[in-house]
């Protein structure tokens, strides 16, 4: 079997673990508790007749005093960039993080996912907001780590993808 | 524009002019000439640009930082250099001010990861430690102690292989008794953990990354080379000899495999009997006896052969061997002192020992002992062996009784339980080990903790309800068991023998191991039946194989016997039931 390393990254409180924690255990809960550093998790997932373990590193969110810590994104194969649906401001989060990201790793396939879209009630992007990001639009998943919509599709995306590229330095 | 056509009828006279006076000069001067001529130059030159060196440095500076671009990479490769070729001076200069920031860092900020690798590696060693621990509590000491006493000071249980820049796992190996429990996990996190460490003091120098991460009974070492990671969970004191082992077995791996390194992508193709060399570094108990047991059956059969040649030499051998005991013999008499091995090599006679620090030093011992005659050397393996708990483990050894100690207000006490010769209490007065130690000596009748009891039970049960919840699960119309199902099967024996192990120990009676197959509806009855019944014989002869008593085993073919609504895949399966009866 193959085993890929996956990065989870994002804005504080996108939802980064509980996208993690839907799709590993099967659960959600609505308590908030931020990662510090980093949390390992690891899933099997099938990409046509192969097996990948994805070994997925869910790194701590970034905001005012929490910068990128790009260690923690050695050797990855694929990044999972999260954004709030009801928060704006996450987008900007995110289009730092691929600025960043693309500097130094600029083969890593990106995955966006635009989360709790359960709440479409105080829903805050417009279409036109995350085009600015330049993702394929086969790479963008709106899902809810509430209901579980579309989390499978997100992840299994970003392990098909794993397995087309290579290891960056 | 102007002054161009002037210069021109010029120039001609003035090289042939210069060209006259050349041969001139070198007429005059000879062949020295042109190399006296261009020294003179360099060092006028050397001299004066020595003279505005700093100035010109200076102004450039103030014009731009094309300077400091020119030079940043030279600089660089010089620290590198000198970095290189004096690590340990720098280790030893920057390891006061990082030791106790990476402590702090890691305590405040990974406690949580730091713990579930605990747990992880704990599940995955307790097992293999079943038995020892629990003679370990018989004679009242805690697992460390007790490996030390029966003169195994480590066990490496288990190596990982880790691919630095991902901190994927390349492949694991654990010794026989050890049960893997998610090795993928476990050397994930250590990336984690040093990624963590080294970001926090953005250093990338070997030196100062995480090297051993210890958590109670064990230690995890961790070698890091240049594209691979191997660490080893060893279990006791860790021996010199291992860390060696560890950095030998990274470089192998490191010269043998380069070139799957460099292209390693997730999948463990490329390391083709990478186990051979990981295995060196899995010293353990057997291993350990065996060398210890080797020595005297080779001096046995040598000086059996030797003596039926008539051959004086060998009489030599046997004096020289009945020479070395009287020696560690005495070591070992010597209180605080504990003889772990010995080598003799020509005359030379290494003895590793752990001592107490009450105790003799090892230069007073090495001048009272009579060496017989050898160049006497200690290695001496756990030096600070302050514990107070330690020592009671060195002296119960000592005087076969049980010695465990209680905090008192004014210091330790030493408690005795079990049977002590009058002359042994009196010698325990004034053991220096007991005397610089303890405050006083306190004798009790023998107590059994009931709390640790109940955990052993606690693990029997557990372990008798993880083996009836086993299902090893068949493909369709095979009797073998496939590699995806082989864990599972390996993990029932372990804990299979484990539970066989504990259960004398806790009057528990094993009264049979039934092991029943079964079939999917598929296919007519009798086919099932049968195909049922050699899926059953078959796990049945690989416990046998794997050393289950075999007169404990039952095996029965159930043929299809499930529910309609259970999917085909589970049917085809075997069942594990294992009956047993409390004595008490
Ligand atoms: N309604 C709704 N709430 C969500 C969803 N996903 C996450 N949340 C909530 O958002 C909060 C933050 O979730 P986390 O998963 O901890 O966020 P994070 O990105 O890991 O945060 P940091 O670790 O601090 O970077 C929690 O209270 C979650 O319950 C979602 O899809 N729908
Ligand atoms: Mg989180």
């Amino acid at each position: 079997m193959i085993s890929k390393k996956v990065t989870m990254v994002g804005a504080f409180a996108v939802g980064k673990t509980s996208l993690v924690r839907r799709f590993v255990e099967s659960i959600f809960s609505e308590k908030y508790h931020t990662t510090i550093g980093v949390k390992i998790d690891k899933k099997q997932v099938q990409v046509d007749q192969e097996m990948v373990q994805l070994m997925i590193w869910d790194i701590e969110g970034v905001d005012v005093f929490t910068e990128l810590n790009t260690t923690y994104l050695r050797g990855a194969s694929g990044m999972l960039l999260v954004i709030d649906g009801t928060r704006e401001n996450t987008v900007d989060a995110a289009q730092k993080i691929l600025d960043t990201v693309t500097n130094s790793m600029p083969e890593t396939p990106v995955v966006l996912v635009v989360n709790k879209c359960d709440l479409k009630s105080q829903w805050a992007l417009t279409n036109g907001q995350l085009s600015r990001l330049n993702i394929a639009e086969e790479n963008i998943f709106y899902t809810s780590a509430k209901t579980g919509e579309c989390v499978e599709e997100a992840f299994s995306r970003l392990a098909e993808l794993t397995l087309g590229s290579a290891i960056m330095e | 524009m102007a002054t161009e056509p002037k210069l021109e009828p010029v120039q001609p006279a003035k090289e042939s002019g210069q060209d006259d006076y050349g041969k001139l000069r070198s007429l005059i001067l000879g062949d020295d000439y042109e190399s006296v001529i261009t020294e003179r130059i360099k060092s006028n030159e050397t001299d004066r640009v020595a003279e505005v060196l700093p100035d010109a440095v200076a102004k450039r500076n103030a014009k731009d930082d094309s300077l400091s671009q020119q030079f940043s990479p030279l600089i660089q490769s010089s620290i590198d250099h000198a970095v290189n070729n004096n690590r340990r001076q720098f280790a030893q200069m920057i390891y006061p001010v990082i030791g106790p920031a990476v402590r702090k860092a890691v305590a405040s900020a990974l406690t949580e990861m730091i713990a579930k690798l605990n747990y992880l590696l704990k599940q995955s060693l307790t097992l293999s430690a079943v038995k020892g621990r629990f003679k370990a509590w018989r004679l009242g000491m805690s697992y460390g102690e007790y490996l030390i006493l029966q003169n195994l000071h480590y066990q490496v249980e288990q190596v990982f292989l880790i691919h630095q820049e991902t901190g994927l796992l390349i492949t694991s190996l654990s010794s026989d008794q050890v049960i893997k429990k998610d090795p993928d996990m476990v050397s994930a996190m250590l990336t984690a953990i040093s990624d963590f460490i080294s970001d926090s003091f953005e250093s990338t120098s070997a030196d100062s990354k995480l090297n051993a991460i210890k958590f109670g009974d064990f230690t995890l070492l961790i070698e890091r080379g240049p594209s691979a990671v191997v660490a080893i969970a060893v279990r006791g004191v860790v021996h010199q000899d291992v860390e060696n082992q560890l950095q030998e077995v990274s470089e192998q791996v490191h010269e043998k495999y380069s070139d799957a390194l460099e292209t390693f992508n997730g999948e463990a193709k490329g390391f083709a009997d990478v186990e051979d060399i990981l295995e060196s570094v899995l010293i353990h108990e057997e291993a350990i006896n065996e060398e210890d047991t080797s020595v005297p059956w080779f001096s046995i059969i040598a000086l059996g052969l030797l003596l039926v040649w008539g051959v004086v030499t060998g009489v030599n051998n046997a004096i020289m061997e009945s020479k070395v005991s009287q020696v560690i013999a005495a070591i070992g008499e010597t209180p605080g002192y504990q003889v772990l091995e010995h080598q003799l090599e020509d005359n030379q006679l290494t003895v590793a020992v752990i001592h107490a620090p009450g105790a003799k030093s090892i230069q007073q011992l090495q001048q009272q002992i009579d060496s017989q005659g050898f160049q006497l050397t200690f290695k001496n393996v756990l030096s600070e062996l302050s514990s107070p708990t330690m020592l009671a483990s060195i002296l119960s050894q000592q005087y076969s009784a049980k010695f465990s100690v209680e905090t008192a207000e004014a210091g330790f006490v030493l408690v005795a339980r079990g049977t002590l010769t009058d002359a042994q209490v009196e010698s325990l007065k004034s053991d220096s080990l007991v005397t610089s130690h303890f405050q006083s000596v306190r004798y009790e009748p023998i107590i059994l903790s009931s709390s640790i009891e109940s955990q052993y039970y606690a693990q029997f049960y557990s372990l008798l309800k993880t083996i009836n919840n086993t299902a090893i699960h068949f493909d369709v119309g095979s009797v073998m068991v496939s590699p995806e199902e082989s864990r599972a099967l390996t993990s029932t024996i372990q804990n299979i023998k484990a539970l066989s192990e504990l259960a004398p120990q806790l009057k528990q009676k094993i009264h049979q191991i039934a092991i029943m197959g079964y079939a999917d509806p598929l296919g007519d009855t009798t086919a099932n039946l049968s195909l049922s019944k050699s899926r059953a014989e078959h796990i049945a002869d690989m416990f046998k194989a794997n050393g289950i008593t075999e007169s404990l085993i039952i095996t029965w073919g159930m043929g299809a016997k499930d529910k309609s609504t259970v999917p085909d895949n589970l049917q085809r399966r075997v069942d594990i039931r294992i009956i047993t009866e409390s004595l008490e």
